[in-house]
């Protein structure tokens, strides 16, 4: 019973949505909409459940003396953040300060690193330690000559080497593999939904 | 709620197909009949034997080294949600996790799972509890054990981050709908020297798992992964229907090659017209 009610439930409700998407029946609309507005109330109790976790954890880190300074910095500002939104609302200028001077800023380092990493991820993949390491070096150095100054001062038409690269076995590739994905994905949600698949209810098969 | 209802009701309108949506009706209409014919088929006995996947082999490996080493080996279900494009990626990492989950407590490897969506953290935490129920050692279950870190993308990256180089984990293991986080993680491991397994079904991070990670699952082989690793007949059966689908997609590819080559954009216009 423990998971043949969610099967269950999951079962109709992914119907209803299929239904609502291919048939033009207002009865359909509203109950979608009702729906994912039922979604949007379960995420809003997953996110409590999730942050109990949150400070369960950094909690028991301060207990046993195992990464004070973050957790407790962890701690201080969720802590912080929350009182503040829910005393003076998300939209309030101290609440809009703290966010737009710490976590905007920090977001756009970490975003601001991928530049570097970028670097060291491709010149370990550029090792030609085997035959497709050597053909995904050739191709990146083409491009890469491509998309600078260099390829062009090589040959007037050289531009047209990686158009070439870009546009025809590259796009190949990927629509093949964004085919045989889309494939996976539907065949993923109908095992769900028609309850063969219930892995995600924990446990395996 | 009684009001409520009464308007949905009286707002019901005739039952109309959407004209413009016919052609992805048919499409969902043909997979799910090669679907359920392919696990039909395997349910007679006819089970189909797939192809070796070096990235799920891979996992017994980097779990059986992460033990041998007394090291974590951490799992992450991908930042995707369960209710939008990316869910069945969720969904197939959420699958994987079962298997990682019983490996580790059949070894007694330490396993840390992060999560960035607080819908999908519940559902990790779960699926570890009953498989460390079903191995006998529910008490290595702690509450570090399956962590929710944060839902904001960087902000859950540079956690993830944190936790990958403190702990100096022996494998990472990434699995689900990846955004620009994905280099991040991948790099982060490949400074402790981790084994790295990533897999997503998203093409522009693709190209950073295939150039950070020692096995990398592109995209279908990820949602073939949980039958894969289980050897269940039913899902077997089910990956056989995804190929006969994929025979009539490689057809129909051909036909339009031709048919453009020829002039013609017939097959163009019956998409653009119904296949919304």
């Amino acid at each position: 019973m423990r998971r043949e009610l969610p099967s269950v439930v999951l079962f109709v409700v992914g119907l209803l949505l299929i239904l609502e998407r291919f048939l033009n029946v207002g009865l359909l609309a509203e109950v979608g909409q009702e729906i994912r507005t039922w979604g949007i109330i379960v995420a809003a109790f997953a996110v409590a459940v999730a942050s109990m976790n949150l400070i369960v954890v950094h909690v028991r880190n301060v207990r046993q003396h195992k990464n004070v300074v973050y957790s407790l910095t962890l701690l201080l500002a969720l802590v912080g953040m929350a009182g503040l939104g829910i005393a003076t609302g998300t939209d309030s200028s101290g609440y809009k300060f703290w966010y737009n001077s710490l976590l905007s800023p920090m977001s756009s380092a970490m975003f601001a690193m991928l530049a570097f990493y970028i670097a060291s991820a491709a010149y370990r993949a550029f090792i030609a330690k085997n035959a497709e390491a050597a053909v995904l070096l050739i191709s990146a150095v083409l491009l890469m000559l491509g998309n600078v100054a260099l390829g062009e001062m090589i040959h007037p038409n050289y531009g047209a080497v990686s158009s070439w690269i870009m546009n025809v076995p590259n796009l190949a590739g990927q629509r093949g593999m964004m085919i045989a994905s889309a494939i996976g994905a539907v065949a993923t949600s109908l095992r769900v939904l028609v309850g063969i698949d219930r892995t995600h209810f924990g446990g395996g098969e | 709620m009684d009001s409520r209802w009464r308007q949905i009701r009286e707002k019901g309108g005739s039952m109309v197909l959407y004209v413009e949506r016919l052609l992805s009706l048919a499409t969902l209409l043909l997979i799910s009949f090669f679907v359920f014919w392919g696990i039909f088929t395997a349910k007679r006995g006819n089970v189909p034997k797939i192809r070796r996947i070096p990235g799920l082999e891979a996992i017994t490996e980097a779990i059986g080294r992460a033990t041998e080493l007394g090291k974590a080996v951490h799992f992450n279900p991908g930042i995707g949600d369960l209710t939008s494009e990316v869910a069945p990626q969720t969904l197939a990492g959420l699958d994987i996790l079962t298997y990682v989950a019983q490996t580790c407590a059949n070894y007694g490897a330490e396993l840390i799972v992060t999560n960035r969506n607080a819908v999908v953290h519940p559902i990790t935490e779960e699926i570890v509890r009953q498989a460390y129920a079903n191995q006998g050692v529910i008490d290595l279950m702690k509450p570090e054990t399956v962590r929710f870190l944060s839902d904001e993308q960087f902000a859950y990256a540079a956690s993830a981050m944190g936790i990958i180089q403190r702990e100096r984990v022996a494998a990472n293991i990434m699995i689900g709908a990846y955004y620009a986080e994905a280099l991040l993680l991948a790099e982060a491991a490949a400074q402790v020297g981790a084994i790295q397994i990533g897999a997503t079904a998203r093409m522009y991070q693709l190209p950073f798992f295939v150039a950070t990670c020692d096995y990398t699952l592109l995209g279908d082989e990820m949602y073939a992964g949980g039958a894969a690793v289980t050897g269940d007949a039913v899902r077997l059966g089910s990956i056989l229907g995804q190929d006969y689908v994929k025979i009539v997609c490689i057809v129909l590819g051909i036909i339009g090659a031709l048919s453009a080559t020829l002039g013609s954009t017939w097959l163009n216009d019956l998409f653009a017209r119904f296949g919304n």
